[in-house]
């Protein structure tokens, strides 16, 4: 009986051994860390920052659920503002990026992929800065140095999220009723049911523009000051970097004497560059002038999708070979010769490209600037080997080389400059004219284009609009490629009109000629579908 | 009742006949969750396959062979590749996130699968690493009262596949099966125009885009006659390239192509091949039984590149140690390389499928001289394929489509090797207590490893690889172990002999462990060597490892009188590790019961019925897959940033979130009339599914895009009808069998919180998942050859959208689709009905079948047709039906104005490209021959039989190139891998 019992019990037994605890139910992960666990130490929140400093030069496929490879963050983002508006003109069609965006087909469409993607990254940052800004709050916890500069970047991040948000989904400070003018959802923390909001006004998301920045730079005055030495240490936001956002706020908002002070606020400690520098091809952040920027490094590439990609005539990717990116003939032809920043632009150079959208391209038959095969190839060969190129990049004429790989013709990412001493230079001096302060704005103008053309004399604009234009054509000059020529647009209420800039008006289409950005809505960016889908204080009703 | 001969080893096969008494019957036994049945006296929803049923069918993948021999199951069949495998949906679609990856992270995603089980356990992977020839039977369990005790993971169905054994006490036995085939597309492609043509329709699409964007020109026509060869670069015919197209758009009369090449279809099709062999050895003595196979397979695919290769091995002994312990094990090792072409299906520019069927009819594959019309040469006298970077030399411009790309010749260089290997062993305890009488008890513990390296190599010569970074190289390496352990008891005993009782408790536990490693490196020193050594320039290492855990406790009572009333109830508590403490554990269960009408003495006289039983079941099971096993945690990613540590907010987490439950109701009659020539079931089922879970879309105001809840809840429901009937039976031999399959499928949600937008999809109280919510065009405006849109604008109140009416009620229309809104089109992409329809006749030796298979009704969105029709960018291709695109006022036609560069003519997300979904396809035929007994013991074999066969002949749809099984939602791009047709021949030996 006894030996029945134990056969009995056995399966029982072995039943019961296994039973488990629940420990066996406990997993966490090893590619993530818990939320309460990234917020719970300065240390872990600077990781948090650093984290934003990634996704804003990232492809962003693989760090955001819905995230998009192609729309790396601002290497998409600061060639597409200039796109939009043919500051860098696209001399064919090559592989076709970009395409639907400078042709108009992009941020008029509310399910278009740069809509959906713009919007999704800049409510990231505000999501995450806003994270470490209530949990500070929240738990009291007491603001040393180092939390200080956590906190100044977290509110520079959010106002500068804002910032972009603001000028492209709503229409213009200046030329619009800020006050009843909808603007985008204020969001300062995402909690369940994740519901989000209405629409606030313009005047609203600049109100809390105006408070964050202001926040931001008295946590930087207890902050200890950003690190020296390494190339990242310009893509850490320190109150210099605070106070050029706030620049960027008070100009786009008609508020001329911030601008002007913040300006000169933001550039002090950053020298203008010189010549050789400014010639250097502006892909690093070590550059005097470089104010703030992404820090982009070989095992962080985003390979065919980065700034240089869709800019850099030395980048070798097809969206540069078959289309050489071209400066606007028009303005060229208004620079002096003795003004240096006119040397990177090559409007002889010849035009190899059969698929010119000008139908010039192909060989010395149909380059109206040349009449022999000989010279033709002989130009193209040396334009080739001073810029480190081979002979499947195409040229054209009035392509550019502002932009130049720090090792031409490879692939290797190269560093996003997102702010500079020149910018703040030409705030000051716009938002001075803008003031009828004339000769403040020609003084900011001579201090700054001095150092690129030694025969230059501010005093020949006399007059508010005289000035105007002169600085207008300086913007353009000086920040091309730099992603300035949207926002701009809209200040000034220009309209685009690329006649005689070299661009092909059947192939620019809707993007050749729009009327002023005042009595044309389609300068505004649609709203993302995929929030008025999901966004129950949003309907089609909302939309731009 | 008879059926309690234990010598019958009954937990390896499905089908035995025994005799009784002298009188013959058939008595199926189905192998059921944790035990086996006889059909009978089985209370659930099953359909078994066995496989007699599929040993003939030339398929890769053993599942395939469930099409045609189970009601309520749908099939996706969206790629040919070799190694690839069907995804099945029991019963519809129970889950939100249906078939759709998210983000992977690293996990591959396993949504809307229905439970595999393989000898006893769970098994996770990749189906086609188990040989077919293995096979005994597949069971597929669709009710509650079948599927309850696998608890939580049963919420898709169960599929039970058992492998084959031995037999105690019998003689060793060799059969080898060797089949070959041949393989070729069994779908055409979408009708693209000729040379010819497709100038024709760029020109018109140019001439507008000059008219409407440059109003000063003279003559938009003139200047397009002109141009139009500069706008596309390449000109293959005989005449001049400013006279291919007149000034009233036509084509040039003499304009003969002379440009050979053309055909990008058929420079990446070949003819492919297939071999499949597998010999098995099994047998017995005494106490002791042993099956062995091992089986070598081998597939090269009808694209260039594609090939699949698998060895296989399976050992299987029992031992009997004495009389109340026997314990065996099952081995199995599975090899297999995967070859492929990189992109299939998707939008990327190294898609092949792609880039054949988006390039326009004018352009080579291989460079062609324009001065000789003949292909251009390299040194070796070789062709170079075209890039489109333009060949002066060969007075050749460059390509406006994907200039300096060429997918074709990418997938010759780039090599991308996938290579599996699947090993695992099931063991077990059985002990039978011979003092208590029907007290068993089983101890099963299994491990199952699948080790993958994905190569992808990307050469320097084109494409992403050149010339700079000079190639880069890919390594994803994973690791998949899978855990099982149970325990169960079972006690069987019958009353007074009417009450005849079984009950079964037991107790598993389950973990899935998921590593993986993924390194990139560019910059390669020599050709053709595949391994970091050869790649001098790292680009990123990245790896992770992911759990899950599961435990589970269950019990079954069945009980029957007189096998007439049966009775089923089954119980399972789970606890899942992906959810929080407080709410991860979940009580499932069902009841079930029968009546065997035909048992009752007063059916005695009705002398046409033979079988008669009336079934019901009630019960719930659940499911707790996200495709994230860690779901439920809010989480930062760990990244880097400029070489530094890095995180970032990436998951939002729920603590809330628990099970999602289905509760499955099941009605049917199954009945078996006039001396067992006919027999069939019909069948009603419902599934309601509660507390779905799903990555709810969230605005992106809030930062991130998705927040994990249990959300909405959706009825499945329909009747499954199967009836078999043995028509003709000869006394010569000639024997007729037909039998056919039908399934209705009725999709609703039944509440959620607020409407969702899901792409081309709207889900909504009272709609079904997948109901199209798109722009409504409504024709084309004959002055201005404008697409017209139906204008919507959206209702506050329901949040879906409401027409907007004119003053005489009519619904107004605009020329711009962003002006409106989207709306319901009434149409979902479900087909009202599925089924399939399989003759088998036989005489003698001899035997045919010919499995028809069906689907009507449900619309698909055709994007694979849309991307063809679209409004004229260059070099892209146009499908034939843009010939009728509007050109001048009054013109009466469906396809909108041509213009290069406008968007607002076409919207592929619109009822223009809503397409019948219906198909119907000749599955398989197959024709055998059994030799008779006399040859075979001349010959001294066991058995010797012949077959040819087909897979796929024929196939019937809307469209041509349309694959309406590619996907659930009908919104497969064309783009990828069709499915094959096989034409085989095949030889079965035994001795």
């Amino acid at each position: 009986m006894k030996r029945k019992i134990i056969y009995l019990l056995m399966p029982c037994l072995l039943l019961l051994s296994t039973s488990c605890n629940e420990e066996f139910l406990e997993q966490t992960p090893t590619d993530a860390i818990s939320a309460n666990d990234a917020l719970a130490t300065p240390a872990n929140m600077r990781l948090v920052i650093s984290g934003l400093h990634r996704l804003l030069c990232a492809q962003n496929g693989t760090l955001l659920p819905g995230g998009s490879n192609s729309r790396a963050g601002e290497h998409f983002w600061l060639s597409m503002d200039d796109a939009l508006v043919g500051n860098v003109i696209h001399s064919a069609p090559g592989n076709g990026w970009l395409r639907s965006e400078l042709q108009w087909n992009t941020h008029t469409v509310p399910t278009s992929l740069s809509n959906q993607q713009m919007w999704y990254q800049r409510y990231h940052i505000i999501a995450s800065t806003s994270a470490i800004i209530n949990q500070v709050e929240d738990a009291e916890t007491p603001v040393d140095e180092e939390l200080a500069d956590i906190l100044g970047q977290a509110y520079a991040y959010r106002a500068y999220a804002y910032y972009q948000l603001i000028t492209h989904y709503a229409k213009g400070y200046i030329i619009g009723t800020p006050e009843s003018d909808l603007g985008v959802p204020l969001q300062t923390g995402s909690e369940p049911p994740f519901t989000s909001g209405p629409r606030a006004t313009v005047q609203e998301i600049y109100d809390l523009m105006e408070t964050d920045i202001d926040k931001a730079i008295t946590f930087f005055g207890e902050a200890k000051a950003r690190c020296a030495g390494s190339t990242f240490c310009k893509s850490d936001l320190n109150v210099n970097v605070a106070h050029g956002i706030k620049a960027r706020i008070a100009l786009s908002s008609g508020d001329w004497a911030t601008a002007v002070s913040s300006a000169i606020n933001a550039r002090e400690g950053f020298p203008l560059m010189n010549e050789v520098q400014w010639k250097s091809g502006f892909n690093t952040l070590d550059l005097p002038e470089v104010i703030w920027g992404s820090n982009v490094i070989d095992t962080e590439t985003v390979f065919f999708t980065s700034y240089f990609y869709y800019i850099s005539n030395t980048f070798n990717g097809s969206q540069n070979r078959g289309n050489p990116k071209i400066f606007n003939a028009e303005i060229y032809n208004r620079i002096p010769d003795t003004d240096f920043r006119k040397d990177v632009v090559l409007p002889l150079a010849p035009n190899t490209n059969p698929s010119a959208n000008n139908s010039k391209g192909g060989s010395v038959a149909s380059d109206p600037n040349y009449n022999d095969q000989d010279r033709f190839d002989f130009v193209a060969d040396s334009i080739r080997g001073v810029y480190g190129t081979v002979k499947s990049f195409n040229l054209h004429p009035y392509m550019h080389y502002k932009m130049k790989n720090k090792k031409p013709g490879s692939i290797d990412p190269d560093d996003i400059i997102l702010m500079r001493s020149a910018e703040m230079y030409l705030i000051e001096a716009e938002a001075k004219a803008m003031q009828n302060d004339i000769s403040g704005a020609q003084g900011a103008l001579q201090a700054l284009v001095e150092t690129r053309n030694s025969a230059y004399d501010a005093a020949a604009f006399a007059t508010v609009n005289a000035l105007m234009d002169e600085i207008k054509f300086q913007w353009y000059v000086e920040m091309f490629g730099e992603g300035f020529g949207y926002e701009n647009h809209i200040r000034w209420d220009e309209p685009l009109d690329l006649t005689d800039s070299g661009a092909d008006p059947a192939y620019y289409s809707d993007g050749f000629q729009q009327d002023r950005p005042s009595v044309n809505d389609k300068w505004i960016w649609k709203i993302p579908q995929d929030e008025i889908d999901a966004n129950p204080n949003l309907t089609g009703a909302n939309q731009n | 009742m008879g059926f309690e001969t234990q010598e019958v080893e009954v937990g390896s096969r499905t089908t035995i006949d025994i005799s009784m008494g002298g009188a013959v019957e058939l008595q199926e036994v189905i192998v059921t969750a944790y035990g086996t049945s006889n059909r009978k006296d089985f209370t659930g929803s099953a359909s078994s396959i066995s496989a007699e049923d599929f040993k003939l069918r030339p398929v890769t993948n053993p599942i395939a062979a469930i099409e045609g021999n189970a009601t309520g199951v749908q099939f996706i069949n969206n790629s040919g590749a070799p190694g690839s495998s069907p995804k099945i949906v029991i019963r519809g679609v129970g889950t939100l996130n249906g078939g759709s990856t998210t983000r992977a992270n690293g996990v591959p995603a396993t949504q809307g699968d229905p439970l595999y089980i393989v000898d006893g356990v769970q098994f996770s992977g990749t189906l086609s690493l188990i040989n077919q020839d293995d096979i005994e039977s597949f069971t597929v369990l669709k009710d509650a009262a079948s599927t309850s005790l696998y608890g939580s993971r049963a919420a898709n169905g169960v599929v039970i596949i058992t492998t084959k054994g031995g037999r105690k006490g019998q003689p060793i036995q060799v059969n080898l099966s060797s089949q070959f085939g041949w393989m070729s597309p069994a779908i055409d492609q979408y009708e693209a125009t000729n040379p010819q043509q497709y100038y024709e329709v760029m020109w018109e699409a140019y001439k507008n885009n000059l008219a409407t964007n440059e109003p000063t020109f003279q003559s938009p026509a003139d200047t397009a006659s002109k141009i139009i060869f500069n706008r596309l670069g390449y000109n293959p015919f005989n005449v001049p390239n400013d006279q291919i197209v007149d000034n009233t758009g036509k084509i040039n009369p003499n304009a003969q192509v002379r440009y050979p090449g053309l055909d990008w279809f058929d420079a990446i099709q070949r003819q492919g091949y297939r071999q499949n062999h597998t010999l098995s050895i099994s047998g017995g003595g005494e106490n002791t039984s042993l099956f062995f196979s091992t089986g070598y397979l081998k597939e090269e695919g009808y694209i260039i590149e594609s090939e699949f290769e698998r060895l296989t091995t399976r050992l299987r002994v029992d031992f009997e140690a004495n009389d109340w312990l026997t314990l065996g094990s099952n081995v199995n090792l599975s090899l297999s390389d995967q070859g492929g072409v990189g992109g299939a299906g998707s939008g990327n520019i190294v898609n092949p499928f792609g880039f054949a069927k988006d390039i326009g009819s004018i352009y080579p594959v291989w460079v062609v001289d324009n001065e000789s019309g003949n292909f251009a040469l390299d040194a070796q006298g070789k062709r170079l394929f075209d890039r489109g970077e333009g060949y002066r030399e060969f007075g050749i411009s460059p390509r406006p489509f994907n200039p300096r790309r060429h997918a074709i010749e990418e997938a010759i260089l780039n090599d991308i090797f996938d290579r599996e290997n699947g090993y695992g062993a099931r063991n077990y305890l059985d002990f039978s207590v011979p003092w208590v009488e029907g007290l068993k008890a089983k101890i099963t513990y299994a491990r199952d490893y699948q080790e993958r390296t994905l190569k992808d190599y990307e050469n320097a010569e084109v494409g992403d690889g050149n010339p700079n970074p000079n190639a880069r190289y890919a390594e994803t390496k994973s690791r998949r172990i899978v855990e099982n352990f149970n325990q169960i008891i079972s006690y069987q005993r019958t009353f007074s002999d009417d009450h005849n009782f079984d009950v079964t408790l037991g107790h598993e536990a389950f973990k899935q462990n998921f590593s993986t490693n993924e390194t990139f490196a560019d910059t390669q020193s020599a050709e053709g060597i595949f391994e970091f050594d050869n790649f001098s320039s790292p680009i990123s290492i990245e790896g992770s490892t992911f759990e899950k855990t599961l435990e589970g406790y269950f019990a079954r009572l069945n009980y029957n009188y007189k096998s007439k009333y049966y009775l089923s109830l089954s119980g399972r508590r789970d606890g899942s590790s992906v959810f929080d403490s407080d709410v991860r554990w979940g009580n499932f269960y069902s009841v079930g019961g029968s009546y065997r009408i035909s048992e009752e003495a007063f059916m005695s006289n009705v002398s046409i019925i033979d079988d008669l039983k009336l079934r019901a079941s009630y019960g719930e099971v659940g499911n707790d897959d996200l495709n994230d096993f860690y779901i439920s945690q809010a989480r930062y990613q760990i990244i880097s940033f400029a070489g530094n540590p890095a995180i970032n907010l990436s998951d939002l987490g729920n603590k809330l979130l628990t099970w999602k439950t289905i509760e499955n109701f099941d009605l049917a009659l199954e009945f078996s009339l006039f001396n067992n020539r006919m027999d069939g079931t019909v069948e009603y089922y419902k599934r309601n599914s509660t507390d779905l879970l799903y990555n709810v879309p969230i605005a992106l105001s809030n930062g991130l895009n998705e927040f994990p809840d249990n959300v909405a809840d959706m009825r499945n429901d329909g009747f499954e009808i199967s009836l078999t009937g043995r028509i003709l039976r000869n006394p010569q031999g000639l024997n007729w069998d037909l039998t056919a399959l039908a399934t209705t499928l009725n999709n609703e949600i039944t509440s959620i919180p607020a409407p969702f937008q899901n792409g081309s999809k709207r889900w909504d109280v009272g709609r079904s998942r997948y109901d199209f919510y798109i722009y409504h065009t409504a024709g084309v405006d004959p002055e201005t050859g404008d697409q017209l849109y139906y204008v919507f604008e959206d209702d506050s109140e329901t949040g879906n959208s409401v027409p907007v009416l004119d003053e005489e009620g009519n619904q107004t229309t605009t020329n711009d689709w962003t002006d409106t809104e989207r709306a319901f089109t009434g149409d979902s992409s479900i087909p009202d009905l599925i089924g399939s329809i399989t003759n088998r006749v036989s005489y003698k030796g001899l035997s045919l079948s010919v499995l028809f298979a069906f689907s009507k009704g449900g619309k698909v969105l055709d994007n694979g047709y849309s991307a063809m029709m679209g409004s004229g960018e260059l070099g892209v291709s146009h499908h034939v039906d843009q010939l009728r695109a509007w050109k001048k006022p009054s013109d009466i036609t469906s396809v909108p104005r041509l213009e290069n560069g406008n968007d607002e003519q076409v919207q592929a997300q619109s009822t223009r490209f809503l397409t019948d979904a219906s198909w119907m396809a000749l599955r398989n035929v197959n024709l055998s021959y059994a030799f008779n007994r006399n040859i075979i013991d001349n010959l001294g074999l066991n058995n010797l039989s012949v077959f040819v066969s087909g897979e796929n002949l024929w196939f019937s749809a809307e469209r041509q190139g349309l694959n309406p099984q590619y996907n659930l939602a009908g919104t497969g791009s064309g783009n990828d891998y069709n499915p094959n047709k096989v034409f085989s021949v095949g030889l079965n030996v035994g001795f």
